[in-house]
């Protein structure tokens, strides 16, 4: 299966999923203007994913400094999803913050709560 | 005895709708009040067209910050259809503009240094360009002198003399060689006006205004508004001093545009991380709000114009936006924001999650973007409604933030 890789930009975040060296990861900032068409592929490709041959272990990292409101609906379809697939599928979820940065912290702690998912907040 | 009861009845009837059109009357006045100090917000609005901008910037001036500002202000000069040549002159303008405003700025007082001012405005193929600072009285005469100069030459003159001036090398105290001003009357093509505006026994208030007209066949000034006029700067000026407004920016609300004025925002002095936080991300749900949903039609195309200013009272911030919204939805927007208002920060939290999770709707975001700027507000959201045509209102929205 072909990665996923997603440039960073101001206003949206770096992207990378690329099942060969194994790294899920989704860092920096999300605020697009439309942040559904943003994450549609993102949801895709996971979705292609899981369906195909995903890896005996996936561990998603997500490492964010700030999203708005819609892309926090857009990232709790992306967790959704992934807690479909997490019945028939070893996932693991890693919410990195950085210290002091209380808005993550939180955002990882409700998600957590939400979603009955192995998801670890790590303090960076 | 059943007579004197129906008097008694006709007697608080009658005190009933004394206290009814009291209380109509009080919130009426209470409304006219709120309406009327944002007269000037809605003739700004009015007043710019689609097309056109209005950005105004009020306090200190740092290269970062002035570096946003061009960048904001380019932005829509890039957009605009003017030739390459005559861009480079708006933009040379500006700098030049706020160069000198960087140059002037009394940093003894800080209350004072917070004043300078800025106001970019397009107005169909002319450009508006007003300053504003804090200047020495002793340090008028010789400027005033200069500047009468300055209006008085014609554009061989001003190169001849801008090259004099460019070989003397005499550099003023305040690091400027003079060239700035020079600059500014050469590449607008016009007299540079200005005016002074006494504040103390020492201190004046200085306005230089200068305007470009980057479409050569244009009659001479194609403004037909009087918001672009000298005068009507001069007392909008005043206006948002009184209204403790730090920056207004009147325009169509784009993601581009957002991007810059978060910039802008960023760099301003905040008591801490956390608060600066809630305040731009509680700034992006605001902006992107109009973007989503502030449709204004205009010949079949949708349009988000609207005004979104910062203003700020001791330790209290405001994020005030004015928008069109239909008629149709106010009823929607008011049973939203009544109920958001009605909750407490738990109840508030827990609706959110709840909404997070709804993924029914269509819509974005699904009103998560209130909810969020009441939670990061940490306060009631301010609102109401204008009327303006039988099909659009504009919906006023204030964020009160307090920096403790």
């Amino acid at each position: 299966m072909q990665s996923l890789i997603i440039k960073k930009t101001e206003e949206t975040p770096a992207i990378i999923l690329n099942p060969v060296k194994g790294v899920f990861q989704f860092v920096a900032t999300s605020w697009p203007e439309n942040a559904q068409n943003f994450y549609t592929p993102v949801l895709d490709w996971i979705s292609g994913y899981f369906g195909n041959s995903p890896l005996k272990e996936t561990i998603f990292q997500f490492r964010f400094s700030y999203f708005n409101t819609a892309s926090a609906k857009q990232i709790a379809k992306v967790l959704s999803l992934i807690k479909d697939f997490s019945s028939d599928n070893n996932v693991k979820i890693k919410w990195f913050f950085e210290k002091d940065d209380y808005d993550m912290e939180k955002e990882g702690r409700r998600f957590s709560a939400i979603l009955d998912l192995d998801f670890e907040l790590i303090e960076k | 005895m059943n007579s004197s009861l129906i008097i008694i009845c006709i007697f608080l009837f009658f005190c009933f709708i004394l206290a009814l059109n009291w209380l109509q009357f009080l919130s009426a006045t209470n409304y006219m009040e709120i309406k009327n100090s944002h007269n000037f917000v809605y003739d700004l609005l009015f007043e710019t067209h689609v097309d056109d901008l209005n950005y105004i910037y009020r306090g200190e001036f740092n290269p970062e910050i002035t570096n946003y500002i061009l960048s904001l202000a380019e932005k829509n000069i890039v957009q605009s259809k003017i030739k390459g040549k005559t861009k480079k002159r708006v933009f040379h303008i500006m700098v030049e503009s706020i160069q000198n405003i960087n140059r002037h700025q009394d940093f003894s007082d800080e209350s004072l240094a917070q004043t300078a001012f800025f106001a970019i405005q397009k107005n169909g193929s002319t450009f508006f360009i007003t300053t504003g600072n804090i200047i020495n009285k002793e340090d008028i005469p010789p400027l005033e002198k200069k500047l009468e100069k300055l209006n008085s030459l014609s554009e061989g003159e001003l190169t001849k003399f801008y090259l004099e001036i460019l070989n003397d090398g005499q550099i003023s105290s305040k690091g400027g060689a003079g060239l700035g001003l020079i600059e500014i009357v050469r590449k607008s093509g016009n007299k540079l006006f200005y005016d002074f505006k006494e504040l103390s026994d020492d201190k004046s208030f200085i306005y230089m205004h200068s305007y470009v007209e980057t479409n050569p066949e244009a009659p001479e000034k194609t403004s037909q508004s009087t918001i672009y006029t000298f005068d009507y700067i001069k007392s909008l000026h005043r206006q948002i001093i009184d209204e403790n407004i730090l920056i207004l920016y009147c325009n169509l609300f784009e993601q581009d545009s957002l991007v810059r004025l978060i910039s802008i925002l960023k760099s301003q002095k905040y008591s801490d991380v956390g608060f600066k936080k809630r305040i731009i991300s509680s700034m992006v749900e605001l902006l992107q709000n109009i973007i989503l949903h502030g449709k204004l039609k205009i010949q079949d195309k949708n349009y988000s114009p609207g005004i979104f200013y910062i203003s700020k009272k001791k330790n209290v911030f405001y994020l005030n936006t004015v928008n069109y919204v239909l008629k149709d939805d106010i009823d929607e927007i008011n049973e939203k924001l009544t109920y958001l208002n009605s909750l407490n920060q738990k109840d508030l939290e827990d609706f959110y999650n709840r909404q997070l999770f709804d993924f029914s709707d269509d819509d974005q975001n699904a009103g998560l973007g209130f909810i969020e700027m009441r939670l990061k507000s940490k306060n009631i959201l301010n609102y109401f409604f204008v009327n303006v045509d039988e099909k659009y209102s504009l919906f006023n929205l204030k964020l009160t933030f307090v920096d403790n």
